[in-house]
């Protein structure tokens, strides 16, 4: 467990912002408790500060998690999010798209959010920004990427895309052995 | 004289043209001076004229035999002679045959001119006007007798002996030439004459003048008469003063247009006269004559637009009701034009100066009314866009009278307008002046443009009919369709107009199908118009045309306020704000974008009061919700700004700190007290309305209303309590902000106005307990009822079916009262008082303050004379006496209080000396009395020692 490097840090935070924008100033700063961002094992945990000082009593190998894993760190080197990032996002969203009952489970199952299914989207969403997808009674359900901004959104034709999958809460049990590192192994 | 001779030639026509044989008399010399100072004897005139009423007749008769003309006199022998039976008059002529010099220096020539009307016409007449009208001519004939007797003792006592110089000269000049040249000089000298008058004429009518002699010539009779019968009347009234005048001229209009009104067709010439009249110096009878045209043109004027005849339709022959009816068109359309126009030269306002406004005319104020009411009545008659032209520049000026006058009528104009002509050209002129001024116009400009009805069902069509969406080969082949078709139509042209050519080059004659087409299809058209049914086609574009008009310039509004440099004070924005809103369900899609892109520029900059803003928001979330979208987009930047405008004080009276100075803005009847609920309106809208929420900015909403309602005025506190126990009802997970508990991570953030990050759901709403015991029962039983929701599961509805915004309004204190209402304090043990208040309450009062019985009684009735005054002073002085001896009474009995205080207090100190003195003698005695003992107790000690001693 170590903080993350300047270049680390840039990566994670480009990624957080496309969701949050200038929202990422409140994660960073909490005004109840101090966060902080640690590195272990090539996932970043978001971690209240007492208990990231108490990890610090436990070996490296025997830590398996601590805090909110946001994302890992690919092979590549390339930061990408994680569905435990949800909350976070959730919070401090920019752009968020509500998914209808009906089409709930599609995104659940790990598709592309279809105009069908999109129940509200929020006013000005750019093309290619993050998005926080919530159910209609405002459970966060995922996250992706908006592919068409809100003003297509309205011309387009119901089978289209309005929303890549990025993370859903439905990896919980799709891919719960990735949820934490070393179990798959 | 000079300027009665100024006058009367500037007002009337010399002669009527009846007396032109008689001007070729050749014999009689005195005839021919006269008529050769006809020029400058202007001033005359009319004088002669009217002697020429009652002595025309002897005069002609008299001269009868040795006249040339016989034809002439022998038509004009029957009424002659019948209206010398009728006048009675007798047979002796009255002939004034030398020149009269009266006492203001005038000369008079001998009025040989034969008069201008037919005297028996005029009496004939004289039973057909109205008994005011007939007052006033007999009135007029007995000042005209005086004048003549007048003239006639002058005549008598200087007998003709001086001549005006220039009547010397003529005389001289006569007896020069040779008769025959001085008539022919005569003659150039009267064409002179005339001709200058003619010109004189021209000038003051303006161009009907023309042809106004030639209808003159085929009137019928009784047109004649009654126009020269004005004619003199007004030349009678040029001899009166102002008032007469204006006395005399009233009943003559007043006469005239019940004329015309009983019968239009017939007697419309007379209309010119009153017309006329509207262009009078005297601003008075101006007026009058206006406001009686305005009324007969309502009368009279057709329900249909008169057009011109084409050279076509005058070339044919048309029976004599035809004729007369075309007659009538024509000359009742150039008298509206004249009278038109004469009211947009004198209702120009104040931004014409004097010298474009003219001199004669009504006062600007009432030529505004005249066109309001023309508008009106009118809107589908010719001239209409004169009208509306003259009309429409009111709304850009500072009289707010006049604005709300305009408005009113093209509102009124609008609202009866079927066809929708009207109301495009009114909304084209009032857009392009809204476009010059730069959005600086008078609030009232566009309150007409509520009243405008779109057919939606039309307008829906013409929406449904969306483009089809083509591939990109299909398009191709769509267009490539298109072009053949439109080269093929042109080849069929051209393949045409060269056969005609040919056939042409043979001899051949076209039998004109295409002309004759055309007729047909304007035969149709005339139809159509005729029936005042429109085709749907035709419908629809002019529905859409109004439609885009009114967008353009609301959102010209928009756009400007939102600008580099928006207009001072915004006056229109409200208006417009209001006029979107109406018509919201209407505005295209396409513009949607842009017109929310406008609306968060408005709310993000400053240049709108928060009254605006407010309105503002209620006309977005109108907007957004009235198109019921497949799509829902959350409009969260709206949001905020409600979120933020709520976090500002709202200062007192006015509600959200919006004290609005103008007050023509508010054009919806919103009156001050309802500014409150606007505030409350909108939020009901935007949250309780259409769409979902998030639960945290719903709990972030109902916390913040939760905490203007402490500080707010009670109306809106009840509002705001309203709105967030609707909030806190539709949203279960937020009643969480009524347990201690904390949900959610995080602290609420009071400080922050994005109701987003401001965590809500952590908040806790210890606002209600105070507001529990708020001073305004309503406001603590609102907050009682939020307070006590249950924590889970459906909530009853509210205990008052009333919607927030009709609770705001219901309690609302700005109107002054409170509700409910106050009780009297109650009346409990009695405060040391004054002896004035004792008396008062005692009912003192009643006897001081409110006059005594039989005053009362003198002041219930009916007005007094003068010795009814004299009971009333003596009531009133009994009346002040007793109330002085009141007072004095009063002051006296204070005086006995102080007295009786006083020797209260004398015969207390009194005592109290008594009780000392009494105190002091006791101990005097006492000490006496131990005096007493000791001396006895000495004695017997004494007696003792002696005894002792003794013993």
């Amino acid at each position: 467990m170590r903080p993350l490097e300047e270049s680390e840090i840039q990566q994670v935070f480009e990624k957080l912002f496309k969701f949050v924008g200038k929202n990422l100033k409140n994660i960073v700063d909490r005004a109840d408790q101090p966060h902080c961002f640690r590195l272990h094992k090539k996932r970043v945990y978001y971690v209240r500060e007492d208990i990231m000082k108490r990890a610090t009593n436990i070996s490296r190998d025997q830590l398996v998690s601590l805090g909110v894993c946001v994302g890992k760190f690919t092979h590549s080197d390339k930061f990408r999010l994680m569905i435990g990032a949800l909350e976070l996002l959730a919070a401090h969203a920019k752009h968020k798209m509500w998914v209808k009952p009906t089409s709930e489970m599609s995104f659940l199952y790990g598709n592309h959010l279809l105009k069908s299914g999109l129940g509200r989207i929020t006013e000005n969403t750019p093309a290619n920004q993050g998005v926080v997808i919530f159910s209609m009674s405002d459970v966060p359900l995922g996250f992706g990427v908006a592919a068409k901004s809100t003003q297509d959104c309205r011309k387009l034709d119901p089978s289209a895309i309005v929303a890549f999958h990025q993370a859903d809460v439905g990896e919980y049990l799709r891919a719960e052995d990735d949820m934490v590192q070393g179990k798959k192994e | 004289m000079g300027k009665r001779n100024k006058r009367s030639k500037g007002e009337l026509p010399l002669a009527a043209p009846g007396d032109g044989d008689d001007e070729l008399v050749p014999d009689d010399d005195d005839v021919a001076f006269v008529k050769s100072h006809r020029g400058y004897g202007a001033f005359f005139g009319e004088r002669l004229e009217v002697e020429g009423i009652r002595v025309a007749t002897t005069k002609r008769r008299k001269k009868g035999p040795d006249e040339d003309d016989v034809t002439a006199e022998y038509e004009r022998a029957p009424r002659t002679v019948a209206s010398r039976a009728e006048n009675g008059e007798d047979d002796a002529p009255k002939t004034l045959a030398l020149p009269v010099k009266r006492l203001d220096g005038t000369v008079i020539h001998a009025p040989t001119a034969p008069a201008p009307i037919e005297g028996a016409g005029v009496d004939d007449n004289m039973h057909n006007i109205t008994p005011a009208a007939r007052a006033a001519l007999k009135k007029a004939r007995e000042e005209w007798d005086r004048h003549e007797k007048e003239s006639k003792a002058l005549d008598a006592s200087e007998a003709g002996a001086k001549k005006g110089k220039k009547a010397r000269k003529a005389e001289q000049l006569a007896n020069e030439l040779g008769k025959t040249e001085y008539r022919q000089k005569l003659t150039t000298d009267k064409w002179w004459d005339k001709k200058k008058d003619g010109e004189g004429d021209d000038d003051d009518e303006g161009d009907d003048e023309g042809d106004d002699g030639d209808s003159e010539d085929d009137m019928d009779p009784a047109a004649r008469a009654r126009l020269s019968q004005a004619r003199a009347a007004a030349a009678l009234e040029e001899e009166m003063s102002a008032d007469e005048r204006r006395e005399s001229v009233k009943a003559r209009v007043g006469a005239t247009c019940q004329g015309v009104m009983e019968d239009p067709e017939g007697k419309w010439a007379d209309l010119r006269e009153v017309c006329k009249l509207c262009e009078d110096r005297d601003g008075q009878i101006a007026r009058l004559a206006a406001l009686s045209m305005v009324l007969v043109f309502k009368d009279v004027c057709p329900g249909y637009r008169i057009r011109p005849p084409t050279p076509k339709e005058l070339a044919m022959k048309v029976s004599k009701e035809t004729q007369k009816l075309r007659d009538f068109e024509a000359g009742l359309l150039k008298t509206y034009g004249n009278f038109v126009r004469v009211l947009v030269r004198c209702g120009g306002g104040k931004g014409k100066s004097r010298s474009q406004r003219g001199k004669g005319g009504p006062d600007s104020a009432t030529a505004l009314r005249c066109l309001c009411v023309l508008l009106e009545s009118l809107p589908h008659f010719n001239y209409r866009t004169d009208v509306l032209s003259a009309l429409v520049p009111h709304l850009s000026h500072v009289d707010s009278a006049a604005a709300d006058a305009v408005a009113g009528s093209i509102a009124n104009a609008i609202k009866a307008d079927m066809q929708g002509d009207t109301t495009l050209e009114a909304l084209h002129m009032v857009a392009q002046l809204v476009k010059q001024n730069r959005c600086c116009c008078h609030p009232a400009a566009l309150s007409p443009f509520l009243e405008i009805r779109f057919d939606e069902g039309i307008l829906a069509l013409e929406a449904q009919k969306a483009p089809e969406v083509l591939s990109r080969k299909q398009n191709r082949k769509k267009r490539a369709d298109e072009r053949e078709m439109i080269r093929k139509a042109r080849a069929e042209k051209e393949k045409r107009k060269a056969e005609k050519e040919r056939m042409k080059s043979f001899g051949h004659r076209d039998d004109s199908d295409s002309e004759e087409e055309d007729l047909e299809a304007q035969l149709e058209r005339d139809m159509g118009e005729a029936s005042g049914r429109m085709d749907n086609a035709q419908k629809k574009k002019m529905q859409s045309r109004m439609l885009e008009a009114t967008f353009e310039m609301y959102f010209r509004v928009l756009k400007n306020a939102a600008g580099a440099n928006p207009a001072r004070g915004l006056p229109l924005m409200t208006p417009a704000l209001v006029g979107l809103g109406k018509f919201t369900h209407l505005i295209s899609v396409t513009f949607m974008a842009d017109l929310m892109e406008v609306f968060r520029q408005l709310l993000a900059g400053d240049a709108l009061s928060t009254e605006q803003k407010a309105r503002c928001l209620l006309t977005a979330c109108e907007v957004l919700s009235g198109h019921g979208e497949a799509l829902q987009v959350d409009t969260g930047e709206f949001h905020r700004q409600l979120y933020a405008m709520l976090g500002q004080p709202s200062s007192g009276s006015s509600g959200w700190g919006g004290s609005d100075k103008r007050d023509g803005s508010s054009c919806d009847g919103s009156s001050s007290a309802d500014r409150g609920t606007l505030r409350i309106r909108a939020l009901q809208r935007f949250l309780g309305g259409y769409s979902h929420v998030d639960q945290g900015r719903v709990a972030a909403f109902a916390k913040r209303l939760a905490g203007a309602a402490l500080c707010a005025e009670p109306g809106e506190a009840v509002g705001a309590l309203g709105v967030s126990r609707q909030l806190l009802a539709a949203y279960p997970r937020t009643r969480c902000l009524l347990e201690n508990e904390r949900v959610g991570t995080g602290v609420f953030n009071p400080a922050v106005d994005d109701p987003e990050s401001a965590v809500g759901l952590a908040a806790v709403l210890w606002d209600l307990a105070l507001l529990r015991h708020h001073y305004h029962p309503a406001v603590a039983a609102a907050a009682d009822e939020v307070a006590r929701m249950p924590l889970a599961g459906a909530v009853p509805p509210a205990l008052g079916s009333h919607a927030p915004a009709e609770l705001a309004r219901l309690h609302s204190t700005t109107r002054g009262d409170f509700r409910p209402a106050i009780p009297p304090p109650k009346v409990g043990k009695r405060a040391r008082t004054s002896v004035l208040d004792r008396q008062t309450s005692r009912g003192g009062e009643a006897n001081v303050l409110t006059p005594g019985d039989e005053l009362a009684r003198i002041i219930a009735a009916e007005r007094t004379p003068a010795d009814e005054r004299d009971r009333l002073a003596q009531t009133l002085r009994r009346h002040f006496c007793e109330t002085r001896e009141f007072g004095v009474n009063v002051g006296l009995r204070a005086e006995v209080a102080r007295l009786r205080r006083m020797s209260i207090q004398a015969r207390e100190r009194a005592e109290e000396r008594r009780a000392a003195e009494a105190a002091k003698a006791k101990k005097a005695e006492k000490a006496k009395k131990a005096e007493k003992a000791k001396r006895a107790g000495e004695e017997v000690r004494g007696k003792k020692s002696k005894k002792k001693v003794k013993a």
